[in-house]
């Protein structure tokens, strides 16, 4: 026979008003409710709670209202049936949210673009606090990049630094790009300042990205010895436009 | 002892941070908590006191907060030269694999609540040494059947644990006129088993269609709450660190953000001028 201890209990307890109280329903609350209570204050509290929510992913996730007409009807449903994550932070309830939605809907190729967009913004944040002392650094190396650019085929021992967040996305359709891009597209997304960048690679571009990825920091000269893909111009010219984009910096 | 005195900092108030009478600000972890922000959430000011405020410790949580959450709430911390770190008495998830409430519960004030909520406490006090740890008294619209009352439960987690308690005087006194007992006594009660104090005001209304005061932190402080910050500076003498204003909505303009912190100083000098 198993006895439940009172932390148990206490546990069991806490569980059951979450989980009713989270999703804004409070008829199993009511049984743990103190006399006098009045029969308003739990509605008022959990009706609330939800709605706090739901205006916090509806901030973070107003891109996708240019894709889906019913994201406002969506948020309603999914703070209503899915619970918030524990020690939900930052993106975490909108990343679940965009899991939630791939599960449900079929999408167009646009609309999924543009999921994959908001999901890819919300990785960088996601990844730029897990790697925050790494984020901070780069972040103001790359302050003085362009005065460091100029150096870049002067100085041999000048390091060059890959923007430590970086998220890849891939995009089926022109729904997102600027004309010109052929689809699909390799979309990077990284933090450049308090922003989210983008950049769009194409092949030759991912496999020197691929190439320094494996490298850096190093020199440029390290790098042109050992690069399969091009040659120390093409090197000085991607690494150019790498740092005007915040993808490099410099040390 | 003067209190420090200042705002919980957010992007409406800080265009008065420079006013005199500020010699303090408090932090609200989750606001700083921006994964994009480069500089220090305060800025380049030095303050003589700054606090990190938290809202997913979760005390009354049946188990411990996680350890990366403590990580980054004492980064926020030593990052913004803070000296203490606060939460409420309350519960925010069932616990470290649950889900999140959204907003923090009373707990039921039980002798398992109580003892869950000391272990967490202990716990969160031996991460952050060198940095004092505050329990704040939340506001509720309702309570869950208990064995004593939120009183007694607030001064055996105080006497238990030693931390200190962030007196959130409209707190006490929302719930005081919501439930129904007189808001000195419970101060005057507590008080003695503080070892250190924080304090927050705030604005609040009372609705008629729910028959209930409501803590909004939307208007500018009443007279019954001046006059209740008062009597507890006097009942807190020489135990308060800092007082600290919350405003998170119906902003006022700059003469009002800066007329409303001054009174928060001009009383707590008149306080100490009697003693």
């Amino acid at each position: 026979m198993t006895v439940t201890s009172q932390a148990d209990l206490y546990r069991e307890q806490l569980t059951r008003l979450v989980e009713s109280l989270g999703l804004g329903r409070t008829e199993e609350a009511r049984q743990d409710l103190a006399a006098g209570c009045r029969e308003q204050s739990l509605p008022l509290y959990a009706g609330g709670a939800v709605e706090k929510r739901r205006k916090k992913l509806e901030r973070q996730l107003e891109f996708l209202g240019e894709a889906l007409e019913d994201l406002a009807e969506l948020l309603q449903e999914y703070v209503g049936s899915v619970h918030a994550p524990a020690y939900e932070a930052g993106p975490d309830d909108g990343l679940q949210f965009l899991d939630w939605l791939d599960h449900r809907l079929l999408h167009t190729p646009e609309q999924r673009d543009f999921l994959a967009c908001q999901r890819a913004r919300l990785l960088v944040e996601t990844e730029a606090r897990v790697h925050r002392a790494g984020h901070v650094r780069f972040q103001e190396l790359w302050s003085v990049a362009g005065r460091l650019t100029e150096e870049l085929e002067l100085n041999p021992h000048l390091m060059i630094h890959l923007n430590p967040v970086r998220v890849r996305s891939r995009f089926a359709t022109c729904a997102l790009l600027e004309d010109g891009f052929a689809t699909p597209a390799d979309v990077l997304f990284f933090p450049v300042q308090r922003s989210v960048a983008t950049a769009v690679l194409e092949a030759d571009g991912l496999a020197l990205l691929n190439e320094l990825e494996g490298l850096a920091p190093c020199t440029l000269n390290t790098w042109s010895c050992v690069s399969v893909h091009s040659d120390r111009d093409r090197l000085v010219e991607f690494v150019r436009d790498l740092a005007e984009l915040g993808l490099i910096a410099f040390a | 002892m003067l209190p420090a005195i200042g705002y919980n900092v957010r992007a409406e108030n800080r265009k008065v941070l420079d006013d005199p009478a500020i010699n303090a600000v408090e932090i609200t972890f989750e606001r700083a908590d921006d994964a994009l922000r480069l500089e220090r959430f305060i800025g380049d000011e030095d303050y003589d006191y700054v606090g990190v405020h938290a809202l997913k410790l979760s005390p009354a949580s049946p188990d411990a907060p996680r350890r990366d959450y403590l990580d980054a709430l004492r980064a926020i911390a030593l990052e913004n030269g803070a000296e203490a770190v606060s939460d409420h008495l309350g519960f925010t998830r069932s616990g470290n694999d649950g889900v999140e409430l959204g907003h923090f519960a009373p707990p039921p004030y039980t002798q398992a609540a109580l003892d869950a909520t000391c272990r967490n406490i202990d716990a969160i006090q031996r991460h952050f040494r060198g940095l004092n740890f505050y329990i704040e008294n939340i506001a509720y619209l309702f309570q869950f059947r208990g064995e004593m009352s939120e009183q007694e439960f607030l001064t055996r987690v105080l006497r238990r644990t030693g931390c200190g308690w962030l007196l959130d005087v409209t707190n006490v006194y929302a719930n005081s006129r919501n439930f129904g007992y007189d808001a000195r006594e419970f101060i005057s009660e507590v008080m003695p088993h503080a070892p250190r104090v924080e304090m927050h005001l705030a604005g609040g209304f009372y609705s008629e269609r729910f028959g209930m005061y409501i803590d909004s932190h939307s208007e500018p402080i009443s007279d019954d709450i001046w006059d209740l910050y008062r009597f507890a500076l006097q009942a807190g003498r020489g135990k308060v660190r800092a007082v600290f204003i919350e405003r998170d909505d119906n902003f006022p303009n700059e003469a009002g953000w800066r007329s409303e912190i001054r009174q928060v100083r001009q009383i707590a000098q008149d306080v100490e001028a009697l003693s």
